[in-house]
Order: structure tokens, then C-alpha cells, then sequence
């Protein structure tokens, strides 16, 4: 590991920890698994670092890779009463989007259909099959002239590709 | 809505299976509680905790099994490291690599205009380079075989950041010996030779030289594509070769452009002044010129008013293309991107574009693609060019 690599993360950390730090923490609410968050997302940029490719600034990046792991980290821990009484109010309030939150989610649908696009055409077709027209791993499989096997299988793949970019 | 709704509306947004409604009413509560939330840095807190992490990181990272970079040259363009040993200074200009809002036109009859913004920050482009010696041995330069000094002849060599430097050190007939420096595809390079002549090679290139310039010219010989900044030696011509074409310069900077797969060498004057020679033909041409030799003809066409910015564009990280036509646009990308080009039918539109060069393929691709006068299909290493 050269040090000159290792000197440009360090500035790098140094430069955007503390504003993610934060943000975390009070979606969150646990400094600890705040704290793990944001190791995560620094060491697997560190670990991507001669692959990445990114689309826009490095800010966003790691803004956008924090906030999916914090949302999956509230996924799994939604039950939390916090989380639950937040969302419902936002959702009773029912606010307009801001253009900056539309921005966002535009952001937020283009990552993963990214992530959906570069799937191999099968994969594909069978993941949409079952999210979009919601139908069961038989209907898929007669529909397009596979196994049930495969239709699981295909969609276990895709799954993976989703999950590898949400949380790396 | 209750914790399994709630769950599942998560579990969309993660898998891109929200709605837009479910989208914006996540994105409006992350929102909310990053606002609403209470907490904030104790008294000397972020610098703890900041050493403390970073540290952790640091250690963290060291720990992991080390990886191997590639050093070869990918088959499809795998994007490099995005930042390099020099990209220090502020990290934050690391990442300010964005092109700006840039065009792509097509011309056809009649015209029309489709316009692309901002393809965003790419990959930086590798700097690597193959550096023959007098007698053969070869050694390939590259970010990864920095600041190394070497001895050759009368002559030290020092290799640092995509530059190979030859600082005189005998001018003893017999210490001198012939090199040659050669870029493979999506690769560019630097080299100082011996009289302080500087030269740019661009993707696929070479250059062949001697290490230092005794008698009474300064010889050298090329291929593909070559920027020279010459420097001024009254008493001693540079002269370069190139196919069959001469270019003889006082002191000067000018690129010579002629790949194999071009039909015409062209050598585009800056500044100063070139005599280019190409069989029994001669012209001199002047600052802003363009000597044009089709390859096949005998004569020297001179194009007063060459468009310098395009010419010189590669030099500068970008692919120019104006008025292009699919050909010359794909054999470029092919030095760059190391792809073979395949045509399932004729493209006959024209292209004006901007195209940053650190961007990886499948965007320049996607570029071109926007314009939808023209489809590509990637295999492996073929690209297929279709309407």
C-alpha cells in the first residue's frame, strides 16, 4: 500500500467523517453503530479505490453509500419506536417534495436501476417479473420457459447484486 | 403504517422497487430525522473521536490481506485508480474532475442537436510506457515504477510521474546509444530528451532517439502521435521522421500525427516555424498551420488555419471530434481503449462531441449512443458499431 494512496484517503477521511459522523448518528440514534457505518463505507472505498467509478462528487458518494446503510441498518431494527413515529408523521403531513428531496430520489432510482441495468438480460427480466408484475416464481417460469429452480436462482442473483451495492 | 409496512417500504427503497411517492416519502424522513435529531459533538468530542477512528480505520485497512494491482493493460478499459501518487495537493481537487456541461451534435441533412450534460467524473487515465534500450532490454514505466533513476551511456535517466527525463552526462560519441519509448493503448506519456526538448506521446505511440544529440542535427523518429515543445538550438536542427514525412524544426512546438490506420500525416505547427518534407515535396509552414500528406499521393497540402484547440485536444484529457465521422471517431477510441472495432452496417452521421479521456468506455459508449444515431453492443473486446 503505497503511502502516498494512504496520505490522500487520510485527507479524505479527515475531510468528510465528522459531517457523516452526524448525520448518522441522529438517524440513527446509536454512536456505536454510527461509528461502524461510517468505518464501513471508508474501507470499502478504500478497498474499491482502483475500481470505482464515480457520477458525481465524492461528497455524494459517500452521503448516499451512509444513508443506504443507515436505512438498512432502520430495516432491521424498524421496530424501534423512534423510527416508526417519525415516518408517520411525515407521511400524515404529507408535505410536498422539496426539489432538493426530488432530487434525491431521482439519485436514489438512478443508483439502482444502474445496479438493475447492468444485470444480465435474464436476470433481469425475471427480477422485474417478480417485483414489478408481482408474480410467483411458477408464473415466471412458464412465462418464459424456464424452471422454477432457475427463476429462484436468478432472482437470489439479483438480490445479491442489489444487496452488494447497498451495502458496500 | 405499521413496523412490517414500514419494513417493507424499506426493503423497496433498497431494491429500487419503491414508487416515486415511497421514494420521496423516504427520502423526506431520512431528512426529517437527520434535522430532528438531538445529538451533537460534546466539548472536544470530534477530535477524539476523530484520531481514534482514523487510527482504527488505518489499522483496519492494513489488516486486510494486500491486494495486487493490475499492472497490465486491461482488455476492456478497467477504470484506474482514481486517484494517483500525485493527485495530492487538496484532496478535494482528487475528485473535481468533472468536464463541465459539453455537446454532442450530430450533423446530418438536416441538422439536429442533441445535447448531454456532464458525464461526471471518470477514471483517471494510466500513464504507462515501455522504454526499450540500446541492445533491447525493455522496461515498462508507469505510476506503479516511479522516481527510479538509471544509468545509461553518458546519460541519467530519471522516471517520475509519467515522465522519463534524460539529463546529459557524456557527449562522448561512444556513450551514445539509441532508446525508445513506446505508449501502449489508453496511455499517454511524457519524456524530456537529452537537448531539453520536450515530448507528449498520445495512446499507441513511440518515439525513437538517441541519447544525446552530437553532430550537427537532432534526429529522431515516431510514430502514432507526437507533441514536441522543441528546444532552441540555432546551430543544431530537430528532425523527425515519421513514415516518409520529415518535419524540420528551428525551435518550436508542433504535433505530428500519423497512425498507421490514418489516411493522411499531418503535422500541425504551434508555434515557430517547420519545414516538412515528405519525398521530393517541401513546404514550410507557419504557426497555425497543418501540413496534410495523404499517404498515397506525392504532394504537401498546407491548411492554413488548422483548428488547434481539436488538434491538441488529447493533450489537454479530451477527445475533440468535429464534424468526425463514426470511423476516425471509433479508431481513436480503439488506441485508447484497446477494443477491436466491428461495423454491422454503414453509419453515415457526422459528430461534434467533447469527451472527457479519463471516462471509461461503456460511458463514452453511452455518450455517443445518446445522440441515437448510432448503437454499440460490447463483446469482450469487440465493439459492434450499428444504427
Amino acid at each position: 500500500m503505497a503511502v502516498d494512496d494512504q496520505l490522500a484517503f487520510t485527507r479524505l477521511y479527515r475531510r468528510h467523517w465528522a459531517m457523516l459522523f452526524l448525520t448518522t448518528v441522529r438517524v440513527i440514534g446509536s454512536k456505536e453503530d454510527a461509528e461502524d457505518i461510517i468505518q464501513d463505507v471508508f474501507a470499502s472505498l478504500w478497498n474499491r479505490r482502483s475500481e470505482l467509478q464515480l457520477t458525481s462528487s465524492l461528497a455524494a458518494y459517500l452521503q448516499t453509500a451512509v444513508k443506504y446503510k443507515a436505512i438498512h441498518y432502520i430495516e432491521k431494527n424498524v421496530h424501534r419506536r423512534q423510527y416508526l413515529d417519525t415516518l408517520n408523521k411525515v407521511a400524515e403531513t404529507a408535505a410536498p417534495a422539496s426539489p432538493e428531496i426530488l432530487l434525491q430520489a431521482k439519485e436514489s432510482l438512478r443508483s439502482i436501476q444502474a445496479v438493475i441495468g447492468k444485470m444480465p438480460p435474464k436476470m433481469r427480466e425475471v427480477y422485474r417479473l417478480s417485483r414489478q408484475e408481482l408474480l410467483t416464481h411458477r408464473e415466471i417460469a412458464h412465462r418464459l420457459g424456464i424452471s422454477e429452480e432457475t427463476v429462484k436462482k436468478h432472482i437470489q442473483n439479483a438480490l445479491q447484486l442489489l444487496s452488494t451495492f447497498r451495502d458496500r | 403504517m405499521d413496523t412490517n409496512a414500514a419494513k417493507s417500504l424499506l426493503r423497496r427503497y433498497l431494491e429500487g422497487d419503491a414508487s416515486q411517492d415511497e421514494l420521496i416519502l423516504v427520502e423526506q424522513w431520512y431528512q426529517a430525522m437527520a434535522e430532528a435529531g438531538d445529538w451533537d459533538w460534546a466539548e472536544g468530542e470530534q477530535q477524539q473521536l476523530q484520531t481514534l477512528l482514523e487510527n482504527r480505520l488505518l489499522e483496519r485497512i492494513a489488516a486486510q490481506p494486500a491486494e495486487i494491482p493490475s499492472r497490465e493493460t486491461p482488455a476492456v478499459v478497467r477504470p484506474m485508480p482514481f486517484w494517483g501518487k500525485r493527485a495530492l495537493g487538496a484532496a478535494a481537487v482528487l475528485f473535481l474532475l468533472a468536464m463541465g456541461v459539453w455537446l454532442l451534435f450530430i450533423r446530418q441533412r438536416p441538422q439536429s442537436i442533441a445535447a448531454v450534460e456532464n458525464p461526471g467524473v471518470g477514471v483517471k487515465p494510466h500513464n504507462t510506457a515501455i522504454l526499450t534500450l540500446a541492445g533491447g532490454k525493455t522496461i515498462p514505466l508507469g505510476d506503479s515504477a516511479a522516481h527510479w533513476t538509471g544509468r545509461q551511456g553518458g546519460v541519467i535517466l530519471r522516471n517520475d510521474s509519467g515522465q522519463v527525463v534524460y539529463v546529459p552526462a557524456s557527449e562522448k560519441a561512444s556513450d551514445i546509444v539509441t532508446n525508445t519509448l513506446a505508449t501502449p493503448t489508453g496511455s499517454q506519456y511524457r519524456l524530456v530528451l537529452p537537448d531539453g526538448t520536450k515530448v507528449w506521446l498520445n495512446a499507441s505511440s513511440s518515439i525513437t532517439y538517441p541519447t544525446a544529440f552530437a553532430g550537427s542535427q537532432r534526429r529522431v523518429t515516431t510514430s502514432g502521435e507526437v507533441y514536441f515543445e522543441v528546444a532552441r538550438q540555432d546551430q543544431q536542427p530537430f528532425i523527425v521522421q515519421q513514415g516518409g514525412m520529415t518535419v524540420q524544426v528551428l525551435g518550436t512546438s508542433f504535433d505530428v500525427n500519423g497512425y498507421d490506420d490514418e489516411a493522411a500525416l499531418r503535422t500541425t505547427l504551434l508555434t515557430g516555424k517547420v519545414r516538412v518534407g515528405w519525398g521530393a515535396a517541401d513546404r514550410l509552414i507557419a504557426p497555425g498551420g497543418q501540413a496534410v500528406i495523404e499517404k498515397g499521393g506525392s504532394e504537401i497540402r498546407v491548411n492554413g488555419n488548422a483548428d488547434i484547440e481539436t488538434i491538441m485536444a488529447w493533450k489537454n484529457g479530451s477527445f475533440a471530434f468535429r464534424d468526425a465521422d463514426i470511423g476516425s471517431i471509433m479508431r481513436q477510441a480503439a488506441r485508447w481503449y484497446d477494443i477491436r472495432v466491428v461495423y454491422a452496417a454503414k453509419i453515415d452521421k457526422h459528430f461534434i462531441a467533447d469527451i472527457p479521456i479519463n471516462v471509461p468506455l461503456a460511458d463514452f459508449l453511452k455518450l455517443l449512443e445518446a445522440t441515437d444515431q448510432v448503437h454499440f453492443r460490447v463483446e469482450g473486446k469487440r465493439v459492434i458499431v450499428m444504427p
